[in-house]
C-alpha cells in the first residue's frame, strides 16, 4: 500500500467538509426553527386570548337574552347550521336554551364566532357579592387562555345632576346642592327654587332605567343562603376560633364551625389569600390585622374595629356589618340587615356595600307596645369617611349620614335618606328627610299609619359634584349590567 | 483494452480523476443542500419576524377595539398601515355583521376579523377573530 500516493486523498477531505457543512447548515436551520417556534405559537396564543375575551361578551349576551319566539330565526347559510348533528355541540347548546348560564361554576361551551375555525371557549358564571363573575376559557389548537369579567351595574346620571328624588319636591332645610336636582314635580314646581339654586330637571326616560332588579338580588341571596345552608347541615357548632398571628390565619379551614375572632392586638396579622371562607357564626377583626383578597360568607355579624385593614375582600352576612374605630374596609359587601360605619371608620377604593333589609314588618296584631323598627338600614356617623357606592334597599332601605362625615361616591336608597354630612357624588333616594322626622318615624313605626300627606324633602347636608363619578360601579342588580373589571391570564 | 489502460495504467493517477468527479458531485449535492437549508433557515427567520411583528400589531388593534367599549363611536371597517421594527404592515379590520342581536339590548355585540399582512400583494400573515361588546347608548342607531 502506497500511503504517499495521491489516490484516495480528495474524497475523504471532500466528505469531511461536506458532512461538516451539512451539520453546520442543519444546526443553523434547526436553531432558526427553535427560535421561531415560540414566535409562531404567538398568534395561536393571541387567538386563544381573543376567544377568552369573546367568551365574556358572549356570556353577557346570553345573560341579557330574553325568551324568544318558538320559531327562532334559522340561517341555513350559517357555517354552524346543523353543527350539532355532525360536530361538537357548541353554540347550538347556548342558543337553544334561554340562557344556559347558571351561577354554579359549570362551564358552558359556546362558539363566539360565526366561523368555528378560530377555536371556541367555555364560559361559567358565579357570584362575588355585588358582582356577577363570568369566567371564560378560550381555546385555540392546544393553547388555553382565561379571562374573567366582573359584571357590575350602571345607572344613568348626567354630569351635572347630583340629586335624584322619586317623590316630593325640591329639598328644603338649608342644605347645599352644587348641581341639579331631579324630582318628579308638577310643572309649577319646575320653576327655580331660588335665584341661587339651579333649575331642576324633570325625570326622563333614561333616569327611570335605574330600577332595582329584585329578582336578580333574590337570586344572589338565595345563592349564598344555599351555600351556607349546605355547610350548616354538615357541621356541628364548636367554640369560636381565635386567630392571633399570620401563621394561624393561613391555616383557617374552609368552614369555621363557629365564630371567627381575628385579634391583631399582640402581633400584626397579615393574611393575603384568594379563597372563600364559610363562618357559621360572627366574624370579628380587631387590632393590627391586614386581610386581603379573602371572601367571607358568614351566618352572623361581621365587625372590624381598631386598626384592622381589609383590602379587596368580599363579605356576605345576614346580620349587621360594622366598621368602626379607625378600621378600613375595601371591597364588596352584602348585608341582609344593617351597615354601621362610625368613629373614623373608613370605606375605601370605590367599594360597593349593599344593605338589603329583609325586615318583614311587625305582625298585624302585635302586643300593646310594638317594638320600634330601625328607620334606616345604613348609618354613617362620627367622622366616618366613605369612598364607595352605598345601596340601601328592601325594608327599611334608608340611609343616615351624620354631621362631620364625608362620603365620596353614590348614595342610593330605596327609602328615605337623612343626609347631614358632605357628599361628593350622586344621591338617589325616594325622599330626603331631616333628623327629627326620622326619629319620629322610628318611634311611630309599627303603629297605625298616619294619614298620607304630600312628602316634603328636607336636607341639611351638602352635595357636590364628583368629576369621576362614572368610575363608581353599582351592584349588578342595579341599572344595566356592564363589565366593571377585567382580569386576564 | 483501451479503457483500462487509460484509467488504470497507473495505480494512482486514474483514481484521482474518478475521485475528483465524485468529489465534485458530492460538493454539488452538499452545496445545494446547504444552500437549501440556509434559505429555509432564513425563511423561517423572516417568517418569525413577520409573524411576531404582525402579532404585535394585531394585539395593538385588539386593544384598540377594547378601548371602543364605552366610546360614542362604533368602530367600522378600516385599512391602514403600521410599522414595527422598520417593517411596514397592512392592517385590515372587517366588521362581520351578526343577525342575532336583540333590538333592545343595552350592549351591541360585533364580531371583527383583523388581518395583518407584510405587503399588500402578499397573503395575510396573521388573521384573528374577536367578539367585542359596545354600549348601545353610544352606538349609532341601526
Amino acid at each position: 500500500m502506497n500511503i504517499r500516493g495521491n489516490g484516495g486523498a480528495v474524497l475523504p477531505t471532500v466528505l469531511i467538509f461536506a458532512v461538516f457543512a451539512l451539520i453546520v447548515a442543519s444546526v443553523y436551520t434547526a436553531g432558526q426553527l427553535t427560535i421561531a417556534k415560540p414566535s409562531l405559537r404567538g398568534p395561536a396564543s393571541l387567538q386563544a386570548l381573543c376567544n377568552a375575551r369573546s367568551g365574556i361578551w358572549k356570556g353577557l349576551e346570553l345573560l341579557s337574552k330574553k325568551p324568544s319566539d318558538t320559531l327562532a330565526k334559522i340561517n341555513t347559510l350559517d357555517s354552524l347550521f346543523n353543527k350539532k348533528l355532525f360536530g361538537r355541540p357548541t353554540a347550538a347548546i347556548a342558543s337553544d336554551s334561554f340562557s344556559g348560564l347558571v351561577p354554579d361554576d359549570t362551564p358552558l361551551a359556546v362558539q363566539p364566532f360565526s366561523s368555528d375555525s378560530f377555536g371556541d371557549c367555555a364560559v361559567s358564571l358565579t357570584f362575588l357579592t355585588c358582582y356577577k363573575v363570568l369566567v371564560s376559557q378560550g381555546r385555540f389548537r392546544d393553547i388555553i387562555k382565561s379571562a374573567k369579567g366582573l359584571l357590575g351595574g350602571s345607572i344613568y346620571h348626567s354630569p351635572d345632576s347630583v340629586c335624584f328624588l322619586t317623590t316630593g319636591s325640591a329639598p328644603e332645610g338649608g342644605g347645599r346642592i352644587e348641581g341639579t336636582t331631579v324630582f318628579p314635580a308638577p310643572e309649577a314646581a319646575l320653576k327655580p327654587v331660588s335665584a341661587s339654586k339651579p333649575r331642576p330637571e324633570p325625570v326622563n326616560k333614561k333616569q327611570s332605567a335605574d330600577q332595582l332588579a329584585t329578582g336578580e338580588l333574590a337570586k344572589l341571596v338565595a345563592y349564598y343562603r344555599s351555600k351556607l345552608g349546605a355547610k350548616l347541615d354538615t357541621t356541628i357548632p364548636v367554640a369560636p376560633l381565635l386567630i392571633q398571628n399570620s401563621d394561624q390565619a393561613a391555616g383557617i379551614p374552609e368552614v369555621v364551625n363557629g365564630s371567627l375572632l381575628i385579634n391583631g392586638s399582640f402581633t400584626t396579622i397579615a393574611w393575603k389569600e384568594k379563597r372563600r371562607i364559610f363562618v357559621l357564626g360572627d366574624v370579628q377583626i380587631t387590632g393590627k390585622a391586614s386581610i386581603e383578597d379573602v371572601e367571607f360568607v358568614t351566618s352572623g355579624e361581621f365587625k372590624c374595629f381598631d386598626d384592622a385593614r381589609l383590602f379587596n375582600v368580599s363579605v356576605f352576612c345576614p346580620k349587621r356589618l360594622v366598621i368602626g374605630d379607625r378600621a378600613s374596609f375595601s371591597g364588596t359587601a352584602l348585608t341582609l340587615s344593617s351597615l354601621l360605619v362610625y368613629k373614623s371608620g373608613r370605606i375605601e377604593n370605590k367599594s360597593i356595600i349593599v344593605a338589603y333589609g329583609e325586615n318583614k314588618g311587625l305582625p298585624a296584631a302585635p302586643a300593646k307596645t310594638p317594638r320600634p323598627q330601625l328607620p334606616v338600614s345604613v348609618f354613617i356617623s362620627q367622622d366616618a369617611n366613605v369612598d364607595a357606592v352605598i345601596v340601601a334597599c328592601g325594608n327599611p332601605g334608608g340611609i343616615q349620614t351624620d354631621k362631620n362625615t364625608v362620603v365620596k361616591g353614590i348614595l342610593w336608597a330605596q327609602g328615605a335618606i337623612c343626609h347631614q354630612g358632605t357628599l361628593y357624588g350622586v344621591l338617589r333616594a325616594n325622599e330626603l328627610v331631616d333628623l327629627p322626622t326620622l326619629k319620629a318615624r322610628a318611634k311611630t313605626s309599627g303603629l297605625p299609619a298616619a294619614p298620607a300627606v304630600q312628602p316634603r324633602n328636607s336636607m341639611s347636608g351638602s352635595i357636590r359634584r364628583l368629576p369621576n363619578v362614572t368610575e363608581y360601579f353599582m351592584p349588578f342588580f342595579l341599572g344595566r349590567q356592564i363589565i366593571a373589571r377585567w382580569e386576564e391570564g | 483494452m483501451l479503457l483500462p489502460r487509460i484509467f488504470f495504467s497507473s495505480p494512482t493517477s486514474g483514481m484521482t480523476v474518478i475521485e475528483s468527479l465524485i468529489a465534485v458531485l458530492i460538493l454539488g449535492f452538499t452545496t445545494t443542500a446547504v444552500i437549501g437549508l440556509i434559505v429555509t433557515g432564513d425563511k423561517i427567520a423572516g417568517r418569525r419576524t413577520n409573524v411576531a411583528c404582525a402579532s404585535i400589531i394585531a394585539a395593538n388593534e385588539m386593544e384598540r377595539l377594547k378601548t371602543f367599549e364605552r366610546s360614542p363611536v362604533l368602530p367600522g371597517d378600516t385599512v391602514y398601515s403600521d410599522t414595527v421594527n422598520g417593517l411596514t404592515f397592512a392592517v385590515t379590520r372587517t366588521r362581520i355583521r351578526r343577525d342575532s342581536l336583540p333590538a333592545d339590548s343595552v350592549v351591541v355585540y360585533q364580531e371583527f376579523a383583523v388581518s395583518v399582512r407584510r405587503a399588500p400583494e402578499q397573503g395575510p400573515s396573521v388573521t384573528f377573530r374577536l367578539l367585542q361588546g359596545f354600549s348601545n347608548d353610544n352606538a349609532p342607531s341601526p
